[in-house]
């Protein structure tokens, strides 16, 4: 009977485990979006809210093809915070005809993220289909591909016709023709699309690229057409969201994200996230703060017994709601620094007055200013 | 009985018809409200806010805050002079304490003065521009002044700062 129980036990143990080290779910996308095997693509390995945030790198692609085992390993480049790239040509790279490609991300510590999985675009789900695009929940600041069917032209007969261009506006929000497609009469070539079969073309963008903005886009209007605009299909209009939002709670959130020391920043500190549970029973709350990486600028140095009660003002967090704590400044200011002084970084320790109960530091990258833009 | 009501009838519609055939004096069309003229003089900060354009961008959940009432932008003072043909010369900044994200003495002019996209500022001891402001909306006489301060990283837009300014003294 004991055996029996044991067992199951084991089992659960097991699973209990791969829960516990799980590494968060990345995003994985592609451009083009919708690709085919035997193409060059790039692989956007997005690692926002998994273990990997936030990671310096190196960073790897671990992946397979077809269900098969993750054996091959490729070294990322960083894109921007938290999204990094590969560049690979499917079918050479796993040296088989690709269908599907199975991938996590890791770094040199082994620490790695679930799973992720890519569809290689085939080009018959466009039989009998005149447009779609991919992927089906299409994001305004990553690449959509929209595949069109020319055999399948709902208005005018745009069979063989060679090449096809889109034509596309928004007009939801206001922004106007797609920026650099010309106008109707001259219609540019970077409106063309790219013909990936017999009849059946592709046009692969980033929305707000294509549109030159950085505003919100809910939806955009195409039809395609042929050059002169003497043939072309009806109107259609594609939904855009806005990225996902992968915030997880932290102990630390910085507003802006990105800011500079000349900006107005704002530290929020969640008490309730502390894994130093001593902290948590402290009424008023001090940070301990320096710049980059040695103890720099840190405006109240060494034991703070020699400080007078308002010197020490400037340290105290404002208590806000719900166990949040803030602090506001501007960097420059608050550290008092020279104007060609480069800040890299701002460290906080959070603390009680007599720096007994304190938390481990905290460290925010400060990114430098473009000179005038 | 009948004639007479009929003789006064064509007469009214005759007399309609010979009045609407006048030609009508429209008044002619005046110059366009000029840009310059709107935005000079002295203007006074009554909202400033912070717009994380990070967070904007990936849809996150905090993308804006209101500043007015810290670090002194409420007393923010900026004021633009014209010369004597109307064109645009000199700006001071009075931040009152506030920060500044722009020089705060020299010469302004729009990127263009009948459809100014932005306000472009020259510090005096510059001969190119030092800083600029978007208009978020064309100066117009009575209307608050609205322009925003963007800063640039790495090419990217990061965070702005949108001005609402009402004219003093107006």
């Amino acid at each position: 009977m004991k055996r029996y129980i044991t067992i199951p036990t084991g089992i659960l143990l097991f699973f209990f485990s791969v829960v516990l080290f799980a590494g968060g779910d990345p995003r994985a996308t592609t451009a083009p979006a919708a690709f085919l095997g035997n193409e060059e693509i790039i692989i956007y390995l997005r690692v926002q809210a998994t273990d990997l945030e936030d990671a310096e790198g190196p960073l790897y692609m671990v992946s397979g093809a077809n269900g098969g085992e993750m054996n091959m390993n490729l070294e990322a480049t960083k894109v921007e915070d938290n999204v990094w790239s590969v560049t690979i040509t499917p079918d050479d790279y796993y040296g088989a005809a690709v269908e599907t490609i199975e991938g996590k991300i890791s770094d040199n510590n082994g620490t790695e993220t679930n799973a992720f999985s890519l569809s290689v675009f085939d080009p018959s789900v466009m039989a009998g289909v005149m447009m779609k695009w991919y992927p089906a929940t299409a994001i305004y600041s990553e690449n959509v591909s929209v595949i069109f069917n020319s055999t399948m032209s709902d208005r005018d007969n745009l069979t063989g016709v060679d090449p096809i261009y889109m034509w596309a506006w928004n007009g939801t929000d206001g922004i106007g023709d797609a920026a650099f497609q010309g106008n109707w009469a001259s219609i540019d070539v970077s409106a063309i699309c790219e013909k990936i079969g017999e009849d059946l073309w592709r046009k692969d963008f980033v929305p707000q690229q294509y549109w030159d903005t950085e505003k919100p886009m809910t939806d955009f209007g195409c039809l395609f057409r042929s050059m002169a605009g003497d043939a072309q299909t009806e109107d259609h209009f594609i939904p855009l969201v806005a990225p996902p939002v992968t915030e997880v709670p932290k102990v630390i959130r910085p507003f802006p994200v990105k800011f500079t020391k000349k900006d107005v920043f704002t530290l929020y500190y969640d008490m309730k996230l502390e894994t130093n549970t001593a902290l948590k029973s402290v009424t008023n709350l001090y940070f301990e703060t320096s710049t980059n990486v040695a103890e720099e600028n840190n405006p109240l140095p060494g034991s703070w017994i020699i400080y007078k009660p308002h010197e020490l003002d400037r340290a105290k967090m404002a208590p806000l709601e719900d166990s949040i704590y803030s602090i506001q400044f501007i960097p420059e200011e608050f550290y008092d620094l020279a104007p060609d002084y480069e800040l890299k970084q701002l460290n906080f320790i959070f603390r009680n007055k007599g720096g007994l109960k304190a938390s481990e530091q905290y460290s925010i990258k400060v990114l430098q200013e473009d000179p005038y833009h | 009985m009948k004639h007479p009501y009929h003789i006064i009838t064509i007469f009214t519609i005759l007399v309609i018809a010979l009045v609407a055939c006048e030609p009508v004096e429209y008044g002619e069309l005046g110059d366009p409200f000029s840009k310059i003229e709107g935005i000079e003089g002295s203007w006074i900060a009554t909202e400033i806010i912070q717009v994380d354009e990070t967070a904007l961008a990936q849809g996150g959940l905090y993308t804006e805050m209101d500043l007015t009432n810290l670090f002194n932008f409420s007393n923010y003072t900026i004021t633009f002079h014209v010369d004597a043909n109307n064109a645009p010369s000199t700006f001071t900044v009075a931040s009152g304490g506030a920060p500044s994200f722009i020089d705060t003495t020299g010469t302004w002019t729009f990127d263009n003065n009948e459809l100014p996209a932005e306000v472009l500022y020259t510090h005096p001891d510059s001969l190119l521009f030092t800083s600029k402001m978007r208009l978020i909306a064309p100066p117009r006489e009575l209307s608050p002044l609205r322009m925003k301060f963007q800063r640039f990283s790495g090419g990217k837009l990061i965070v702005s700062y949108q001005y609402t300014l009402e004219k003093l003294n107006q």
